[in-house]
């Protein structure tokens, strides 16, 4: 893909279609907003790219490069109006997709519920056929076999096939000779093989990936053609790009193959877009943290690039229990979610302990003060209450907050229960809810070897700002950063992202029978595969760095490690390497020596990455910036008790020269910054508030 | 006194809730043992300067009863003043600590300039203590099941004790990993230990045992607003275990007092310990008595001690719950987990709304051991899970354990470790208890050797007693273990069997008991489970006296459901 100059980035949210237009040669941007239309998702973005194309006066045939974002495989698996499927496994494995983990991820429920497989059992079918863990094939599947099933199938009117054999990652042969019956007799019906959705070890894992492939393709495959159609038909003569879970960028025709891929495409791009803006303002190590309506969630960002696990899970049942939901074994950002938004409720459970959440009004009735039915008491209502939100300025006016509302669902909820008055309680859902993402952030970092306080935190969404500094102080951090028009945040993220292709595939091995010619042989067909993804022809892969990688372990030990295998753009050069920096690393990490047992090779990694070259600067929204930015003053909590007047200023008046002490707010349109006592907060010169610990002014945010 | 209200000691709390996290994320991130990383099968919990727990993590069950415990024997066995700052004490005396060998239990005091404010109790199942055959259920006394180490400083005043370490190094048999766990658990109390310092700093001295007596309260309080609400009696019931030689039967009396809120649990009448390694501790009994309790009773609250205050549980001496040294006691899950079923089935009466029937367990458990062509050796768990009780509302999932918590082993995983091939992985037809709502079916593992002499380790109960259904419920399917060989089939539910190139074992696991009576139950989701081929037609006639006909089957889906009209049609109804 040419980084071209013209690039358009379509984010589709639940609520709201996001578009953002760059020039990446001024590095200038346009950004729009429009109603997202669920039922016919293309619809608002033909209105959409019309309505900024004419504003921006660029035809379509100018822009070379679109980028997409779309929540609707998620959404397909959420709501349960995905394809009818068949699935066909190993004879004797008929019900490895109902058992799943074999787990509870609730200790104390008894009432339990497991989420319920994609494909009843009717629709599960076996073969026989089979491969060993070395990958030998020691029963072929037969070709009549194979078309039995096939035919089975048909009688069931499946829409979409999925095929998942043991150790097919190792030997796919017995996967393909289904699909070659399936395609005869089924023809039209897509077919996703596990060797090729997930070709690694662990079978319930790549079951369940391949499954959901098969489950969401249908209606993602049409929904892409149908987008590719309308920018064809708007004028659009460049490639079309569609953003995957980790980041990286995929074909049209890829995501329709793997839509599994594309799961959390729009979240993805908004890390993209907070490494970015860190990478602008040259901060390595940043937190990005974004609260909204129900749910805030924390990515941790280094050198630019948002930390990626190897798995991810969707459509939990209990929305913040880990196993609670479909597990997803495709590379994702390692994005922490968290049961805290403006709508979580606060209640007193019977121990007389103050809640909060992970229950949300939701946008609908949503928060008390919205006035729209909702009866809890939410932490948008204890926000109004403690004077952090203005009830005139709510979503830049446009919507008025009922700060008495507010006031009666905290006082006939909590006041009683909790024997304290109603700004106490206020301060308590406010510190509660903070206490509680702290919390989780801290432990997510923990949990991947990182100490939080060396982090910057960046925050987003419509509540993050409120509760960002408050979040700081508790995880020890000292500086924050507010971007600003973090609204279309995703799409932002879709046009600066750099193109990142990720392939894997198990191949189990001894390291010290895995030489330079066996890795040069299995990189170079990942190296393969991951251009074809993006329809790159090899020659074309100059202009990317090729990244390798292997996951080793101890023989019979279960902790995997991820480790670079050093090289130029022919292939791998050194495989002791991996040896060395394996012990290394380990050693580091557990702080004793490496048993002497062989080491394992597992799984074999490439990465294709280009970064793009683009300097952005300030939004095209360029607000009017002659009055004054102190808007007066309001008072505002400090404390359960306490409050002091606080001085309000207009974000879209501030300049690099405005100098802010806490306490102060902070509002803009979408959000309102709270500015504690310990910060101090100014500008930087690409229009990001930048808040620090301490008193003195600073100059610049390094 | 401090003066705390629900917001301020939630904060509290929760804060200290989360050092323990920290501490077990590091435990998991830095630890050897599969046992520790993927099973979890730890705790880590902060106690106050009197040994009280605080908060713990929220791993697996078994410690619920036992923490408490082991704190009160080792603040016995050291009185404060003779400890002092850099020291850690250890132990795995079954009776002092966790109920058998493998899991060793550290304490470190904390300190502030004044003195002890506070205590970190780490307590890991390791890889391997020595003996015999790791958990095996076979051994006769304690002695045969590995190393004991009575309370000791593992580390004094900073020094580590060499000669202990020395001493387990040369008696386990992966003295790399043990060694490493052992330093493993005291990185993750030194994360609570520095942690826990930050925060207590800001606090009034004494504040951790003042926040702890109103946590306490607190908790006491909602316990007992929850016995408040059920129906006052005396609940008796027993039940037969098979056991390893000789079957032994639990009986228990729980009486439930609404008006004074309390619960007495008494085990009196049980059957006295045994010579095989099957024998609870009194602490590990407990465990799982009030894990079932808070189950029962309060599932949704934080866990805090003092809700336990309210009930009493009971064990006779020297019996097969409260057994003394030195019986053995590796295999200690296969009585353990039976009590909780007896406790769940005598309680259903007074908490009819959240009880269910009883589970498929213990599942079958079996260890594969050998070694490989390539000369590498290999031990290979494979727990073969039973299937859920039936449910007020819903039927019991399929394959899922209860009450303890571990996952699958993954096939895949298992054959690259292993040589062996598993050819067969899937539920047993009509194995889930017949009723209103249907208890989950068990599975059935099949493996054949790829060489010769694989030892197979089997533990097995419920092979002839099967769990029984509650409310008019059926009972599941029994368990099953199997060896087929030279043309002949032979069963052993608990020994230790050496495989031959070709043979294969057979395991099926106890499927769930049903809830409530099966002519009540829906007759569309009897036809679903037809269709599904989970209840065979000649159960869904004779058992639920529904005719689901062969078109029936072949046209529905459990996901459409049937529609008016179908021609699925209750003959006699005898509700």
């Amino acid at each position: 893909m040419p980084l071209s100059r013209f690039a358009l980035g379509i984010d589709i949210g639940g609520t709201f279609t996001d578009l953002v237009l760059m020039d990446r040669e001024g590095g200038a941007t346009h950004r729009d907003k429009i109603l997202t239309t669920p039922n016919d998702p293309v619809a608002a973005v033909g209105v959409g790219v019309e309505r900024l194309l004419a504003r921006t006066g660029l035809p379509m045939c100018e822009v070379e490069a679109v980028i997409h974002a779309t929540t609707l495989a998620t959404n397909t698996i959420i709501q349960g109006n995905g394809a009818r499927i068949g699935l066909i496994t190993t004879e004797g494995f008929r019900d490895v997709l109902e058992t799943g983990r074999e787990g509870r991820y609730n200790l104390y429920d008894l009432q339990i519920l497991i989420p319920p497989p994609l494909a009843d059992r009717p629709q599960r079918i076996t073969v026989r056929e089979r491969t060993t863990a070395r990958g030998d094939n020691i029963q072929p599947l037969a070709a009549g076999c194979a078309r039995e099933a096939a035919r089975q199938l048909r009688e069931l009117d499946v829409e979409a096939v999925a095929v998942c054999f043991l150790h097919s990652y190792e030997n796919a042969l017995n996967e393909e000779v289904m699909e070659d019956a399936l395609l005869e007799e089924l023809p039209g019906i897509p077919v996703s093989l596990s060797s090729r959705v997930l070709p690694v070890r662990g079978e319930f894992v790549r079951l369940s990936t391949t499954v959901i492939n098969s489950y969401v393709q249908p209606v993602v495959s049409d929904y892409l053609l149908r987008f590719a159609e309308l920018c064809l038909a708007q004028g659009f003569q460049g490639p079309a790009f569609i953003m995957m879970s980790n980041g990286g960028m995929t074909s049209v025709q890829d995501a329709s193959a793997f839509p599994v891929r594309i799961m959390e495409s729009g979240p993805a791009a908004g890390t993209i877009a907070a490494a970015r803006r860190a990478g602008d303002m040259e901060i390595h190590r940043v937190i990005s943290f974004d609260m909204g309506g129900t749910t805030a969630k924390a990515c941790v960002i280094e050198d630019q690039t948002p930390t990626v696990a190897d798995h991810l899970e969707v459509a939990r049942l209990e929305r913040f229990a880990i196993g609670s939901g479909y597990p997803l074994g495709v590379p994702s950002v390692n994005l922490l979610e968290i049961g805290a938004g403006g709508g979580s409720i606060a209640w007193v459970n019977s121990m007389g302990l103050l809640q909060v959440g992970p229950d949300s009004s939701g946008a609908d009735p949503g928060p008390a003060s919205y006035g729209a039915g909702g009866t809890r008491p939410t932490v948008t209502d204890a926000d109004l209450v403690l004077g952090f939100l203005n009830s005139d300025y709510f979503l830049g006016g446009t919507m008025k907050l009922d700060i008495a509302a507010a006031r009666n669902t905290i006082e006939n909820h909590l006041t009683g229960p909790l024997g304290r008055p109603i700004q106490a309680c206020s301060w308590g859902v406010y510190d509660v809810v903070n206490e509680n993402m702290a919390r989780a952030i801290r432990l997510h970092s923990v949990e991947q070897g990182m100490d939080p306080r060396e982090f910057t935190l960046m925050a987003f969404g419509g509540a993050g700002p409120v509760h960002a500094c408050a979040v700081a102080l508790k995880l020890g951090i000292s500086r924050v950063v507010f971007p600003l028009g973090a609204g279309t945040e995703s799409a932002f993220g879709l046009v600066v992202a750099p193109l990142v292709v990720e392939t894997v595939q198990t191949h189990a091995d001894l390291l010290e029978r895995a030489d330079v010619a066996m890795a040069t042989q299995i990189f170079e067909s990942l190296v393969e595969r991951g251009a074809a993804s993006i329809a790159l022809e090899l020659s074309g892969l100059g202009t990317m760095e090729i990244q390798r990688s292997v996951d080793v372990r101890i023989l019979g030990q279960s902790y995997i490690m991820t480790v670079p295998v050093p090289g130029g753009r022919r292939g791998p050069s050194d495989m002791n390497h991996v040896t060395q920096t394996f012990t290394r690393q380990y050693e580091k990490l557990f702080e004793r020596p490496v048993a002497d047992t062989p080491i394992e090779v597992v799984n074999w990694r490439v990465r294709l990455r280009r970064d793009p070259d683009i300097s952005v600067s300030p939004d095209d929204g360029s607000r009017a910036v002659a009055r004054s930015a102190n808007k007066g003053s309001r008072t505002i909590a400090l404390g359960p008790n306490e409050s002091i007047d606080a001085s309000v200023y207009d974000r879209y008046s501030l300049t690099p020269t405005d100098f802010i002490a806490g306490p102060a707010i902070i509002e803009e349109s979408e959000t309102t910054v709270v500015l504690p006592p310990e910060f101090h907060a100014q500008l930087d010169p690409t229009g990001n508030l930048v808040a620090v610990k301490g008193s003195s002014p600073i100059r610049t945010a390094r | 006194m401090m003066d705390l209200d629900g917001i301020s000691l939630e904060l509290m709390r929760s804060r200290l809730q989360s050092v323990v996290d920290e501490a077990g994320a590091t435990l998991v991130r830095t630890a050897h043992a599969h046992i520790i990383r993927e099973v979890k099968d730890f705790a880590i919990a902060l106690a106050d300067a009197r040994g009280r727990p605080v908060v713990s993590t929220q791993t697996i069950p078994v410690f619920l009863g036992t923490i408490p415990a082991t704190i009160e024997r080792f603040l016995e066995h050291f009185p404060l003043a003779s400890m002092g700052a850099g020291d850690v004490m250890i132990t795995n005396d079954p009776w002092l600590g966790a109920g058998h060998l493998p899991d060793v239990n550290i304490l470190m005091p904390l300190y502030d300039g004044e003195g002890v404010v506070g205590f970190v109790i780490v307590v890991a199942h390791m890889a391997d203590i020595g003996g015999a055959v790791n958990l095996s259920p076979h051994s006769h006394e304690l002695f045969e099941e590995g190393l004991r180490i009575p309370m000791m400083k593992l580390v004094d005043a900073g020094n580590r004790n060499q000669t202990l370490i020395a001493l387990v190094a040369a008696n386990v048999r992966v003295p790399t990993e043990v060694v490493g766990d052992l330093d493993a658990m005291m990185a993750a109390a030194r994360v609570v230990s520095g942690r826990a310092a930050v925060i207590l700093q800001t606090l009034a001295p004494n504040a951790l045992n003042d926040l702890n007596d109103d946590l306490y309260r607190r908790g006491e309080a909602a316990m007992r607003l929850a016995i408040h609400q059920l129906r006052s009696g005396s609940y008796t019931d027993s039940l037969e275990i098979e056991g390893v030689d000789v079957p032994v039967t639990l009986v228990v009396r729980c009486d439930v007092d609404a008006d004074t809120s309390t619960i007495i649990i008494d085990f009196e009448g049980t059957s006295g310990q045994v010579r095989s390694a099957i024998n609870c501790t009194h602490s590990y009994t407990l465990s799982y008595a009030l894990y079932l309790l808070k189950c029962l009773l309060v599932p949704h609250l934080p866990l805090v001690q003092g809700m336990f205050l309210p009930i009493t549980v009971r064990t006779p001496e020297r019996s097969v719950l409260n057994c003394s040294y030195p019986a053995a006691v590796g295999a200690r899950n296969l009585v353990g987990q039976s009590s909780t079923a007896l406790l769940m089935r005598a309680l259903a009466g007074a908490i009819p709304d959240n009880a269910i029937a009883e589970c498929g367990a213990p599942r079958p458990f079996i260890i594969m051991t050998g070694q490989r062509l390539d000369g590498n050796p290999f031990s290979v768990p494979m727990p073969v899970m039973g299937g859920f009780g039936g449910r007020p509302m819903s039927d019991g999932p399929s394959a899922l354990p209860f009450p303890t918590n571990t996952e699958a082993m993954s096939v895949e995983v298992f054959e690259a470790s292993a040589p062996l091939l598993i050819e067969e992985k899937e539920l047993v037809c009509d194995s889930g208890g017949a009723g209103r709502y249907r208890g989950g079916l068990g599975q059935r593992i099949r493996l054949r050797a790829l060489i010769d002499g694989i030892q197979v380790s089997i533990a097995s109960q419920k092979t002839r007693i099967p769990p029984v259904g509650l409310f008019g419920g059926l009972p599941g399917a029994c368990a099953r273990v199997a060896f087929r060989r030279h043309g002949g089939e032979d069963s052993d539910d608990h020994g230790v069997q050496i495989l031959r190139q070709g043979d294969e074992v057979i395991v099926e696991s106890p499927g769930g008991g049903g809830y409530g009576k099966p002519r009540s139950r829906e007759p569309h989701l009897v036809a679903r489970d037809v269709a599904g081929g989970y209840v065979s037609e000649v159960q869904a006639r004779e058992i639920y006296g529904l005719e689901v006909g062969a078109g029936h089957k072949s046209r529905l889906s459990p996901r459409m459901g049937v529609t008016a009209g179908d021609p699925v049609a209750r003959k006699a109804s005898d509700g």
